[in-house]
């Protein structure tokens, strides 16, 4: 083994502060401190702890073919030191040092290794799968504190500066209107935090109007941009910071994710780490929780009138985050891995049917079912909002993200693969169709698997009339006089109209008698039966609402929510799309209540 | 019918040294060296390995270190290591087997790997690291007599490329 060999293996025991030093010792020592994998391993350990409270890993074989590129660790480690960095320079009346670094640790040590949020307790009929579909339906609601559940030293110096002086400096020194602003000067793209803290107060107002009243994007740019540079006040520049700190954390998942070409592994750990950021959300959400109520009272003072906009939240600014800079760059690989997966459950459900014989490894089967359902369920937390969470359930609900895409091509798969059971023996037919549907119930919204099981059902009953109706073909009656009593219900029923509507002759009622005679005799009338309950299920599922979505309309109705939200709100309240400050300020002026 | 319950004895290697010295060892804890294994694996009658890269004392220091391993797995040193003391880093067996001068953990350290011994590398390692860890530029290169080979823009230019001493 060479010097530089020995030298490699000596640097891979030393933290990311030891590597610099050893790395400017000599020529040699510098050469092989650059070495990628050091790095690499310093860069994981500092942004990622242990998630084996959130799974584990399952690889597969379905390789995708994905550009995979080895991120820059060195930058990366960088930029996360700079963000440290920046929470030093953190400075105001209301919180001392001491304040700021614990606040600071506890950011860090939640994006790093988050603990596992406590279950909610609540007493309500309805739950949702995920911590961040529960956390939307309870926006601002204080998690319970039953025993296991007590604040936080952070909590507690948020509080505590809450009552202190924080509310007379927002109160006193700073325009409310900055404080407003926060809430979409945070989820814009092209917040520069950096040029904004560097730059301190200067610079001049400007309105979003051009001289000749007409709307100025250009212009609309500059008034956030000074809105933020004037945004002197340490809440402002503490969110800023935080969502800097939450950025480089995605970017950083991100690049870890990247790397990852099979399929199965890829849905398995973006699941993780999802759950693993959801986490972090639930407890960063609720340390700052005071300020985010600060904020969005601010907010409702100073534009009473203006339209109904979701609430500030360090939930919202971090799901904004994580979608941009992680969900968005992946969602075609992770929907394709998606719909690999499907595929493969459906393939070995055809296997395991008892007319084909197959044999199946269950644990494989069910392992995969659940990679893929909370891989789905990860998609729905990005599709929702605080406004459609409450129709999740409906038959009818639209989702504003990208689960819409997933459930039109779901159903095109199933169109695909359903057209391709209707050529299997009858037997082998019911049960996929049954299995698929359970699969289906187990991982798809309502909306989706609803429209599932009517495909599977209109599936069912061709081929049934085929069945029914080539065995009435070959039918030579064996009586000529039919058992009168009884058997007019039979022939005036979804089965007797089948048969009607593929033979006009002048017999087909005294035939098609004699059929269901026939069938009768040999004990099969309960065919009939399921035939005609089948075909009512048919004739229920194509009504418009179900009884389920009729009591949950009812339910939210009472709350003032609607399944059909005017377009503006819905632009407004979107996770799955930016809304540029412009926007946000087109929509605010046609209410004629915003005085820029 | 009577049992011999007497201990069967135990195959012992002999380890010849680069002087031409003999250390035995037994079997069961020469075979946590890789390369020794290969060679009894390889060659089934083999009970003298020549190691003579390897001086006698450090045959001796590998062979207390085999013994004490014989029966269980060495401990997984952390990396990065968390201190500079070595007793925080691993058991104090270990730490106590390692505290040796700086020429004889090298020794040990090019043994181990010619042995293929992965944790006593490892321990050699991260003794080596613990005197770089926590310790300035000009300490180490005035311990270790190592010359300053940048030229001063570069190595400023080195101190500017680092964020890390912001924290």
């Amino acid at each position: 083994m060479n010097t530089a060999n020995i030298l490699f293996i000596i640097a891979r025991h030393l933290t990311f502060r030891d590597l610099l030093s050893f790395g400017q010792v000599n020529k040699l020592f510098n050469s092989v401190s650059k070495k990628d994998e050091l790095w690499k391993r310093e860069c994981l350990r500092v942004y990622f702890g242990n998630y084996d409270i959130f799974g584990s890993i399952y690889k597969g074989d379905e390789y995708l073919y994905k550009p995979t590129r080895e991120p820059h660790w060195r930058h990366l480690l960088k930029k996360l030191i700079q963000t440290r960095h920046s929470w030093l320079l953190l400075k105001g009346d209301s919180f001392t040092h001491d304040d700021l670094d614990t606040l600071r640790c506890e950011v860090f040590l939640t994006l790093q290794e988050p603990l596992l949020p406590p279950p909610p307790l609540r007493r309500e009929p309805k739950t949702f799968p995920t911590i961040i579909q529960d956390l939307l339906a309870h926006i601002f609601e204080e998690p319970s504190q039953i025993g296991f559940n007590l604040p936080t030293e952070s909590e507690m110096i948020i509080e505590g500066v809450m009552n202190q002086n924080l509310i007379d400096e927002i109160g006193d020194n700073v325009s409310i209107d900055q404080i407003a602003i926060i809430k979409w000067a945070l989820k814009g793209n092209k917040c520069d935090i950096n040029k904004s803290l560097s730059l301190g107060s200067s610079g001049n107002q400007s309105t979003c109007y051009s001289s000749t009243g007409d709307f100025d994007s250009t212009l609309l740019t500059t008034y956030f941009q000074n809105k933020m540079i004037n945004a002197n006040p340490l809440i402002i520049k503490l969110f800023c910071t935080l969502k800097k700190t939450i950025k480089i954390h995605c970017v950083a998942s991100w690049n870890c994710l990247n790397l990852i070409e099979e399929a199965t592994e890829l849905l398995s750990e973006y699941c993780l780490r999802w759950d693993a950021f959801c986490a972090s959300i639930y407890w960063l959400d609720k340390i700052f929780l005071p300020f985010s109520i600060l904020i969005n009272q601010s907010y409702d003072i100073h534009w009473p009138n203006a339209p109904k906009m979701p609430p500030f939240t360090v939930m919202r600014l971090m799901m904004i985050i994580w979608r941009r800079h992680v969900f968005n760059k992946l969602k075609d690989y992770l929907l394709d891995s998606i719909f690999n997966l499907l595929q493969s459950q459906r393939n070995m459900i055809v296997k395991e049917c008892p007319t084909f014989k197959g044999e199946i490894n269950r644990i494989i089967k069910e392992d995969t079912a659940n990679i893929m359902i909370k891989a789905i369920q990860a998609v729905v937390d990005l599709s929702v909002n605080e406004l459609n969470i409450y129709f999740i359930d409906h038959s009818g609900f639209k989702g504003d993200g990208e689960y819409q895409l997933l459930h039109e091509k779901v159903l095109k798969l199933t169109q695909q693969f359903y057209e391709e059971v209707s050529s299997y023996p009858y037997a082998a037919q019911i049960y996929i169709l049954g299995e698929d549907l359970k699969l289906a119930q187990r991982a798809f919204l309502p909306c989706t698997w609803t429209k599932i099981e009517r495909m599977g059902v209109e599936i069912k009953i061709e081929s049934m009339k085929n069945l029914y109706y080539s065995e009435y073909k070959q039918f030579i009656p064996i009586s000529l006089t039919p058992e009168e009593e009884g058997l007019d219900r039979f022939v005036y029923s979804p089965f007797g109209k089948m048969l009607f509507s593929n033979d006009q002759s002048h017999a087909a009622s005294r035939n098609i008698k004699l059929y269901i005679d026939y069938l009768r005799i040999r004990n099969r009338l309960q065919e009939v039966m399921d035939y005609n309950n089948l075909d009512a299920l048919c004739q229920k599922l194509k009504q418009p609402k179900l009884v389920e979505d009729e009591e949950i309309e009812y339910q939210n109705e009472q709350m003032g929510l609607k399944l059909e939200v005017p377009p503006e709100e819905q632009v407004l309240f979107s996770i799955s799309n930016d809304i540029h400050p412009g926007q946000f300020l087109a929509i605010i002026s046609a209410f004629k209540t915003f005085e820029g | 019918m009577f049992y011999n319950f007497n201990k069967i004895e135990e195959v012992k290697i002999r380890l010849r040294s680069a002087e031409g010295h003999i250390c035995e060892v037994e079997e069961s804890a020469a075979l946590m060296s890789s390369f020794i294994r290969s060679m009894i694996e390889g060659f089934n009658e083999v009970t003298e390995v020549s190691l003579p890269n390897i001086n006698s004392v450090v045959i001796e220091k590998v062979i207390e270190y085999m013994r004490h391993y014989k029966d269980k797995d060495p401990p997984i040193i952390k990396k990065p290591i968390i201190s500079s003391k070595m007793e925080e880093n691993t058991s104090a067996w270990d730490a106590g087997f390692i505290d040796a001068d700086w020429n004889m953990v090298v020794d040990l350290m090019t043994a181990a790997d010619y042995l293929m011994m992965i944790p006593l590398r490892d321990l050699c390692c991260a003794k080596m690291a613990c005197k770089f860890k926590g310790r300035s530029i000009d300490e180490l290169r005035a311990e270790y007599h190592i010359e300053n080979e940048f030229p001063s823009e570069m190595e400023e230019n080195l101190e500017f490329q680092h964020p890390w001493r912001l924290e």
